[in-house]
């Protein structure tokens, strides 16, 4: 057999004072103790995350789409239901004890064209909805503007009174501009300003609402159109504090939830791969022989195999559940467990302490797995600690190829989901790279941690393994 | 996009589809120099390099016409293999193609194309009515297992001839037709006459599409399936092969037998199969490429500003299935809530930004035809609905699951139905995405409670989308069954006088999106792409169809 | 050692026929089948389509058929006469019409072969001489400059790095394709055209090259305070004599033993890399048959993979024995 990394460890002294040494030299590490630290930060940060999520992370404000970290709107709902009798819709608390709501609303009821200008002449507008193609846009009737969306979503000065038409200059009102090039206008049939909803509740439920002071029965607004909104004289405006993504969900609720799902997804394959990795390096490491030599003969088969591939055809066959994803990438991974804890297992079945038990009658379960098994803790630990972050890893090239796998049917994505969508995002000139740096740096930190804590403790708890396996 | 492996047929017919309606004349006149049209307007394009790249999206399966069934592959051999007639690159209406001429006899019953003397194979060898006679019978031959045979079933004796041997509604196995019996016939070497089972309008549009082409039956003897190499195929079309690496690219050259080589402008067409639409766009945006057919999702803030962007309407559907032979489905009130409390234009401005036409009817608006509107956003009267169906506040709703197949621009539109539902209604969806041989597993065998869906029109007419929700459909997969849906579909099959039958095609429309909802549309497509300046001949039109004979390049500026 | 490679050697065939086996039962087991649309298929057609690829039998059939094609030397025709042709043939893909699985792999595999090799030179020249460096000179600022840009070689997943590379380099700075192979293809097309190699070259490798470096400076941390090597210290050799002569033989262990699935994987292309890079090679056929349902493409490139995997392995534990001279097979 070949089993060159499984050179005898040095004897294992009294446990208690092995993992005080070990502990010792750990904390001298600095790498490592950094990376324990940024381990338990992470792991604390999705374990909480349900109470830590600014915003429901589920949730896109999708009028929003992309937004830079730090961006600011008013506090409200993709559609703003207030009805006499009834509760305000609003899912965010701090609605419940209010007593005067209202909505600052823009009606401008507005068209986005595409405008194609060649060589100083328009050459084509098109109705943005439905790709219609039309001849001119009228924007000469009074309270009738223009705006340009620019590049960053922001809106260019209105112009007014202005009319584009195919086959003609670009009006002068839109100033210099290069000789060909695309602009997106929207055309606004203003209404008068701001229209101003006010509500009155009591114990929740609204009594009455009116509009510019006129009474009303119900009222729906788009958040899109809500300019301002204010609760008992306070406005209500909030914060992503790492923008949001094109659906327009709060990033940094995401990125918090994907952690959850990134580590559930590292631990708990980590732990199947353990299990199953454990009991059989274990047991073919103590019965020795031709029952060893069988065992290990498999596994050296079974190393063989793509284990990636496996990993597919697991995932086509049994469904796209998070569940199978655990044992999928756990089956794939218990190979080395199994050769690490063999080895050691092999070493130590010759020394003192099982002779003792077995003449104090201990069965052979229980030697093996009241006393050799718990001495095999620290390698076994060293490898756990690599494994996460590989499971980690290859869950987002999964991500990659489209074989995601959906957490509990919501709409969630794991940490390399994310950092795929942001990938998909980024624009040819850095445009929205917050959506790839964030996922990516949680992501990244996390693994160098993991990776920085594992080479700790192996040289912590094994001095003379490292570098190897 | 949606991964519709099937192709658009291009039809452009039509106000009287069937029987006895108007013979070919239905056609509009062309105009005698509709060629000089689509002509370059200078002479300017002779300094261009007459090499055009465009990303096809996929590695084609085969080349050979009478098997392919994707739209990648369509885009190829409709340029390798030419037709008896063919349309034009705008309007789509029948123009000339190996034939130069034809006539259709009074009854309907009798079309006699009349083939150009010049007409050759790329090898040089003449092309003769028989090519055509002996092709149609290689793809009605039930061993050649031509998904697009069904095409030929108007010819007399064509559907016998396709489906001898196998077995019938009965049990019994069907009797050997013998060739002679199936209406095709080559009258000399330049006639060729077809006899139809009955009168059919659209006949000349089939009769363009490319499972109609003749192939080289002397080279697919020798070389059997892999005839399609460019080493031995032999085509007659504007274009031969010249080189084919898999996954690579694929590269047409002019064919110099062409009947109307000197029309032909291009030197050089290299197809690339990229799948990854951001390497697409990079490789478009390097300089490397002149037309993408799609656009990456991501980035589409950034493209709809190159002026290379283009959008147009498509004949296609984007919809939900409901599974209506389950719980809490079966209930069309249900099926209504869940439809009525969807802001669809939430979703086409907000998430997919490309134009996209919100739709709460199911046919795309096309000449003759104008759909239901369905019905509209209506929050209260949704909840209203889902209260009389027993679940008032969404209480008592089950969690129910979502099926989409694995595509970002699927995942956006799912998560935010999802939301919408949960916001609107109370109730809960969990979303479940398959990747696409499994989802079209589940969905053709009920195996799902809402559903992701597409549909492209085959051809011109709302039957095309509105016949697939009969009884027992193929394409049905709802579980729906409507006796008067059926009875009207049927009536409109029957139906001479086009006003009425788009009359009656709107009452069934009426009943499927307003009563009874075994789908949820959403919204209408549209092509979007990125087509470089330099590249000219190049038209829009709803079925997305842009003939490289037609295409130049204009020198850059 | 000779009977121990005779022991290996006599697993391979083994091993090889558990691989296929297990995959090949997965694969059928899927739901969906390769001719399975979004526009149903008229049943009569579907049929024939299955029939003239043998999908009408029953699975296990099926398999033996593939079994019997499969084999290195066939000596009876389909009709049962004698008539001994080559074997191991793979049988037609379903998804490319016009070619049989031998072909496409002929193909496709010198195209991830060539990407492969370059990546794994890349890997080992940064890998070993970082790692290298970094060990010897422990806790200096090389050690952990370099170390951390191993981490990031590690912890970001390659289909970021790849499409940066491509837009750095490509895009902004108009230095190299940013997709695309040789137009010549084939492997000595390849060869011809490096430029289009280079960025998927560089994405592949940076993985293992950080893998390399990480296990080599751990090597050489163990290696360098051995005996053997403070005798060399001793006798007054210079520093690159030793490091190169002596310490790094003992450090490349790891590093050998982590090369054999390596070697593997890399040559086999990566998926993610392929696709990024557009580059015709066999790696994406590994998802996208399955995907697709390629049943026997499916078969062909697990094959493949799995004869690589087991070769290297079989070399790398003979390397092994070379470097080491402690270690002894019986």
């Amino acid at each position: 057999m070949s089993a060159p990394a499984e050179t005898p460890p040095a004897a294992p002294k009294k446990g208690t004072s092995l993992w005080q040494d070990a502990w010792r030299r750990l904390k001298k590490n600095h790498m490592a103790m950094f990376g324990l630290v940024v381990v338990v930060f992470m792991s604390a940060l999705a374990v909480l995350a349900p109470w830590l999520a600014p915003f429901d992370a589920t949730y896109g404000e999708t009028w929003l789409g992309a937004q830079p970290p730090r961006f600011d709107h008013p506090d409200v709902l993709n559609r703003n239901f207030l009805a006499v009798g009834h509760p305000p819709t609003h899912i965010r608390p701090g609605y419940e004890d209010a007593r005067t709501i209202t909505f600052e609303v823009d009606e401008t009821q507005e068209t986005e064209y595409r405008v194609r200008v060649q060589r100083r002449r328009v050459t084509e507008i098109r109705r943005v909805e439905g790709a219609i193609k039309i001849d001119r846009v009228d924007a000469t009737s009074p309270g009738d503007v223009l705006v340009e969306v620019r590049e960053d979503g922001s809106r260019g000065g209105p112009v007014t009174g202005a009319v584009i038409e195919t086959k003609a200059p670009l009006p002068e009102a839109f100033g210099e501009r290069p000789a060909s090039f695309v602009m997106i206008v929207r055309h606004a049939q203003r209404a008068k300003g701001p229209v101003l909803y006010t509500a009155h509740l009591e114990n929740g439920v609204v009594l009455d609402l009116t509009r510019d002071g006129v009474g009303i029965d119900r009222m729906e607004v788009e958040g899109r159109s809500v300019r301002k909104v204010d609760v008992d004289g306070t406005e209500r405006r909030h914060t992503h504090w790492l923008g949001t993504d094109l659906s327009g969900r709060d990033l940094l609720s995401r990125i918090l939830y994907g952690g959850r799902i990134s580590l559930l997804v590292g631990v708990i394959a980590t732990i199947v791969s353990l299990v199953i990795g454990v009991v059989y390096g274990a047991i073919s490491g103590y019965a020795g022989g031709k029952v060893d030599d069988l065992l290990m003969a498999i596994v050296d088969i079974l190393f063989a195999i793509p284990y990636m591939f496996l990993v597919i055809l697991l995932l086509v066959n049994f469904g796209r559940d998070i569940t199978i994803l655990f044992v999928a990438l756990g089956a794939v991974q218990w190979l080395t467990m199994a050769r690490i804890v063999r080895g050691q297992i092999l070493s130590l079945k010759e020394k003192e302490f099982v002779e003792a038990a077995r003449m104090s009658g201990t069965g052979p379960a229980g030697i093996l797995f009241r006393h050799l098994v718990p001495n095999t803790l620290g390698v076994v630990v060293v490898y756990t600690t690599l494994t996460v972050p590989a499971v980690i890893l290859q869950e987002s090239f999964l991500a990659f190829i489209g074989l995601a796998v959906e957490y509990d049917g919501q709409s969630l994505d794991s940490w390399g989901a994310l950092v795929k969508s942001g990938m998909d995002a980024l624009g040819s000139d850095g445009e929205r790279s917050w959506l790839l740096v964030a996922p990516s740096i949680a992501m990244a930190l996390t693994l160098f941690s993991l990776n920085f804590l594992g080479d700790g403790l192996r040289d912590a708890l094994d001095p003379q393994q490292r570098g190897r396996t | 996009m949606t991964r519709t492996a099937h192709l658009p047929l291009v039809l452009a017919l039509v106000l009287a589809l069937v029987a006895l309606a108007a013979p070919a004349s239905a056609q509009q006149a062309l105009p005698a120099d509709w060629k000089a049209k689509v002509q370059p307007e200078s002479d300017d394009w002779k300094k261009a390099r007459q090499v055009f790249t465009f990303n096809n999206g996929a590695e084609p399966e085969t080349l050979d016409p009478q098997i392919v069934t994707g739209v990648p592959e369509h885009r190829l051999t409709g340029n390798l293999f030419e037709t008896l007639v063919t349309q034009h690159p705008e309007t789509l209406q029948t123009v000339p193609g190996v034939a130069e001429r034809w006539e259709v006899s009074r009854d309907g019953l009798v079309y006699t194309f009349h083939l150009r003397k010049n007409a050759k194979w790329s090898d040089g060898q003449p092309l003769t009515a028989t090519d055509f006679r002996d092709s149609w019978q290689r793809l009605l031959e039930p061993a050649t297992a031509a998904q697009y045979a069904y095409m030929l079933y108007p010819v007399k004796g064509a559907e016998a001839y396709n489906k001898q041997g196998s077995e019938g509604p009965d049990g019994v196995k069907r009797p050997a037709v013998p060739y002679e019996q199936v209406g095709v016939q080559a009258v000399d070497a330049h006639t060729l006459r077809v006899t139809l089972e009955r009168p059919c309008a659209y006949f000349l549009d089939l009769a363009a599409f490319d499972s109609l082409a003749p192939v080289p039956l002397r080279v697919i003897r020798a070389h059997g399936d892999r005839w399609v190499r460019p080493e031995t195929l032999v085509c007659n079309g504007p274009f031969k092969l010249g080189e084919w690496r898999p996954n690579q690219r694929i590269v047409l050259v002019k064919n110099e037998h062409y009947w109307d080589r000197d029309f032909v402008k291009l030197e050089q067409v290299v197809a690339l199969p990229l799948e990854d639409m951001d390497t697409a766009f990079k490789m478009f945006q390097q300089g490397e490429c002149d037309w993408l057919n799609d656009v990456p999702l991501g980035k589409l803030a950034e493209i709809q500003r190159l002026p290379e962007f283009y959008v147009s309407p498509y004949l296609g559907t984007y919809f939900y299935r409901f599974n209506v032979t389950k719980k809490p489905f079966d209930d069309a009130r249900v099926r209504r809530a869940l439809s009525m409390c969807i802001d669809r234009e939430a979703i086409t401005r907000d998430l997919l930004r490309a134009g996209q036409v919100p739709a709460t009817w199911f046919t795309p608006a096309m000449p003759g035809y104008e759909p239901p509107r369905g019905l509209g956003f209506d929050r209260e009267r949704a909840r209203r609905l889902l209260a009389e169906a027993g679940y008032p506040d969404g209480k008592g709703f089950p969690t129910v699951e979502l099926l989409y197949n694995t595509l970002e621009a699927h995942k956006v539109v799912a998560e935010n139905l999802v939301q919408q539902w949960r916001e609107n209604l109370g109730i809960t969806v969990s979303l479940r995405n398959s990747e696409w041989k499994v989802y079209l597993n589940d969905v053709q065998h009920l195996q799902y409670q809402i559903a992701r869906a597409a549909w492209i029109g085959d051809y011109l007419d709302p039957n095309t989308f509105l016949d697939m929700f009969v009884t027992g459909g193929g394409n049905n997969n709802t579980g729906w069954s409507n006796a008067r849906y059926d009875a009207l579909i049927a009536q409109a099959a029957r139906e001479l006088d086009p006003k009425k039958r788009m009359a009656v095609f709107q009452e069934a429309e009426r009943l499927l999106i307003e009563e009874e909802m075994p789908v949820l549309p959403l919204y209408i497509y549209v092509n979007k792409g990125l087509l470089k300046e330099t590249v000219g001949g190049w038209y829009e039109n709803v079925r997305d169809q842009h003939p490289l004979k037609y295409l130049w390049k204009e020198p850059a500026e | 050692m000779g009977r121990y490679l005779f022991r290996r050697l006599l697993q391979v065939p083994i091993v090889l026929l558990i691989l296929v086996t297990i995959s090949f039962f997965l694969m059928r087991a899927a739901p969906g089948g390769p001719f399975d649309m979004d526009k149903q298929v008229d049943a009569d057609i579907k049929r024939r389509m299955e029939e003239k690829y043998h999908l009408d039998k029953h699975p296990v059939v099926q398999y033996g058929m593939f079994l019997r094609d499969l084999a290195p030397i066939h000596v009876f025709d389909r009709e049962g006469n004698v008539s001994i042709r080559p074997g191991f043939d793979l049988g037609p893909s379903f998804k490319n019409k016009s070619l049989s699985v031998n072909e496409v792999i002929w193909l496709k595999a010198p195209v991830s072969a060539l990407l492969g090799i370059a990546a794994l030179l890349i890997s080992l020249v940064l890998g070993l001489g970082a790692g290298v460096v970094a060990g010897v000179r422990q806790n200096s600022v090389f050690d952990y400059g370099s170390m951390a840009v191993a981490m990031v070689g590690l912890a970001v997943p390659t289909f970021v790095v790849g499409p940066l590379l491509a837009l750095v380099f490509g895009l902004w700075w108009k230095l190299l394709p940013v997709a695309g192979y040789a137009a010549d293809g084939g492997f000595f097309g390849g060869l011809m055209a490096p430029q289009y190699l280079i960025l998927p070259a560089f994405a592949l490798a940076l993985p293992f090259a950080a893998r390399i470096a990480r296990l080599t400076r751990a090597g050489m941390l163990e290696v360098i305070n051995q005996d053997y090597i403070r005798t060399a210290w001793a006798k007054g050799l210079r520093e690159h004599v030793i490091v190169v002569r002596h310490a790094l033989r003992g450090a490349m262990l790891p590093v050998v033993s982590f090369l054999g699935p390596a070697v593997a994987q890399i040559l086999t292309g990566s998926l993610v890399v392929e696709q990024i890079f557009a580059i015709p090679g066999i790696g994406r056929e590994f998802v996208t048959s399955a995907m697709n349902r390629d049943y026997t493409m499916v078969m062909g490139t697990v094959i493949l993979f799995g004869v690589l995997l087991v070769a290297f392995n079989l070399i790398v534990d003979v390397v092994y024995g070379l470097l080491d001279p402690r270690i002894r097979y019986t």
